[in-house]
């Protein structure tokens, strides 16, 4: 019941999947050679919990989390997980509206999702409700506390050309 | 004739003046960091103390973060290329590696095919910056632990294999060699000599290593039974690599998600059992004898032929995303890759960096030692900074 990759079947996960996380209005796709399962924001707290505590799944480790700005399409929050035991891997998905919103925190889940929020907070502008440090990470706070030089990785962020140095030398004498 | 201390002796802690007399001591809070030589890059630990012991610690990293992923989304001329220059700066000790697992994100995303020679390639040169990157963990490790003979003896390998890069790459430190379908040219014709004495060398230099500390009694004393982590808490924060193994979980993705073309070659994953800095110095020392042994069976397999498939040089990738991730010489190491369907760069790059997450682990290591220990368990865990930020 393995591949040539020695992973279980993509068909056998999703199935097991569906029956897991009935109730929580997920909705099913596929990456290439992983399953997707996209869960409402308010759902994906529980939908992360039973994925990692299900007989037949066991997602118990965190492989990645981030986030990708799809703009007017809102923002989504990507989780990829493996389960070291069982041998599969799926990704977990939630899908925020706008900058600022919210979503609960995995960090009870997966201890390790707690810089991994860090960032993804900073960067896109959300929030990960829960979460034990809800810091930056990378970035900093200026005086005023905003966080400097802001959500990096939001499309909305341009990249400006580098400034020209300040001329060296002394000033000329007039 | 004085007996010397056993081991276990010296690793029980010894209760300090102030526990003996009831004493009481005032919390220190130090800064160690972000310039330390034993932070190994910019690192900012805020150590709380009470005496020499660690109470607390509080991670402060970001002092490296240059937006790797951000610059790899704004490629406008060199598109799907730009990534790479950036992403060899972020690991800089094992960029090969690196550039493995993202050009292989691009091919999964673009569909595209690597001839046998290229994948050859990419495994002998995967291996050979894994020892490189290993020979840098033992020299700086040493260090950390008060010896600073081994540094001389792993720069004398590294110092062969960044030669070896520079023929093959054009660079000693970041090559950008790799391209999605391939190889940006074939290696030099003595290319299979060379790698030849590299790990002829190397083997000798291994058993220098060796001797050199492996069994001495102070490095004993200062790394056994230092910053364990049991398997749940180290599942649990998603560490990887030689600290995963070394709590006894035979975990590699080579093995649990073979990629390229390891599942043709024998070669051992070694574990742990207790989880200690000196069970993941052990397990990289054999890693590296491992790495050889791949090297060797690679060299011996090396097909001829095209080291470049038939890849446009412009990527347009279909829409759609694709999640790739390789065992570096610090752990899993993940390249996360959207594309749009449009725009010749990825519309999303995702570096998950295995140190990233390893680091997270410190607090678990550290509280309770001693102060001196606490660089030890820092070393222990391989980073580079570089890569942590980004």
């Amino acid at each position: 019941m393995r591949d040539a990759k020695g992973l279980r079947p993509m068909e056998g996960v999703r199935a097991r999947i569906e029956s897991a996380t009935s109730g929580l209005a997920s909705v099913f796709g596929t990456a290439i050679d992983e399953v997707t399962v996209t869960v409402p924001p308010e759902n994906l707290p529980e939908a992360a919990r039973r994925l990692k505590e299900t007989d037949g799944l066991k997602f118990d480790y965190l492989r990645c989390l981030s986030g990708v700005d799809y703009q007017s399409d809102g923002i989504e929050v990507v989780y990829h997980l493996f389960s070291t035991r069982l041998a599969q891997k799926c990704v977990l998905k939630t899908r925020l509206a706008a900058e600022g919103d919210a979503v609960g925190t995995v960090t009870t889940v997966w201890a390790g999702a707690d810089w991994h929020e860090r960032e993804t907070a900073e960067m896109f502008n959300i929030r990960f409700e829960g979460h034990p440090y809800p810091e930056p990470l990378l970035l900093e706070r200026d005086d005023q506390g905003t966080i400097v030089p802001g959500p990096v990785l939001l499309k909305r962020f341009k990249l400006r050309p580098k400034e020209p140095p300040a001329q060296y030398g002394f000033p000329e004498e007039e | 004739m004085a007996i010397a201390p056993s081991i276990d002796m010296l690793l029980e802690p010894a209760p300090s003046v102030a526990e003996e007399r009831n004493l009481e001591t005032v919390e220190m809070t130090i800064n160690m960091g972000p310039q330390h030589p034993s932070t190994h890059g910019v690192f900012r630990m805020v150590l709380t103390l009470e005496g020499e012991r660690v109470k607390n610690v509080q991670s402060h990293i970001g002092y490296l973060h240059r937006g790797a992923e951000k610059l790899g989304e704004s490629g406008d001329l060199e598109g799907y290329r730009k990534a790479m220059i950036t992403l060899d700066r972020t690991d800089y000790l094992s960029s090969l590696l690196n550039e493995h697992a993202y050009v292989m994100a691009v091919e999964k995303l673009a569909g595209i095919s690597v001839p046998e020679r290229a994948e050859y390639i990419r495994v002998i040169l995967g291996e050979i910056t894994r020892i490189n990157s290993h020979c840098m963990f033992y020299g700086a490790f040493g260090a950390d632990s008060g010896a600073t003979t081994p540094f001389m003896y792993a720069f004398a390998l590294r110092e062969e294999i960044q030669q070896l890069f520079e023929a093959v790459g054009g660079a000693r430190m970041f090559p950008n060699y790799y391209r999605a379908g391939g190889l940006r040219e074939d290696v030099p014709h003595d290319f299979v000599r060379r790698v030849q004495t590299i790990i002829d060398r190397a083997l000798y230099a291994f058993d220098d290593f060796d001797n050199l500390i492996t069994t001495n009694e102070i490095f004993l004393s200062r790394t056994r039974g230092l910053g364990i982590i049991d398997q749940t808490r180290a599942l649990d924060l998603g560490v990887s690599g030689p600290l995963l193994r070394a709590t006894g979980l035979p975990y590699d993705v080579r093995r649990s998600e073979p990629y390229s073309i390891y599942d043709r070659f024998a070669f051992d994953v070694p574990v742990g059992t207790t989880g200690d800095c000196y069970e993941r110095y052990l397990i990289r020392q054999e890693e590296m004898r491992q790495s050889v042994r791949i090297i060797d069976q690679a060299l011996k397999d090396l097909p001829g032929g095209p080291t470049m498939g038939n890849a446009p040089k412009a990527l347009r990738p279909p829409k759609g995303e694709a999640y790739v991730r390789i065992e570096n010489s610090r752990g899993d190491f993940g390249v996360y890759l959207v594309s749009d369907g449009k725009s010749s760069a990825p519309y999303r790059v995702k570096y998950r960096s295995p140190c990233f997450v390893n680091l997270q682990s410190l607090n678990d290591m550290v509280i309770g030692t001693y102060i001196a220990d606490a660089v030890v368990a820092l070393g222990s865990i391989d980073i580079v900074l570089g890569e942590v930020d980004r």
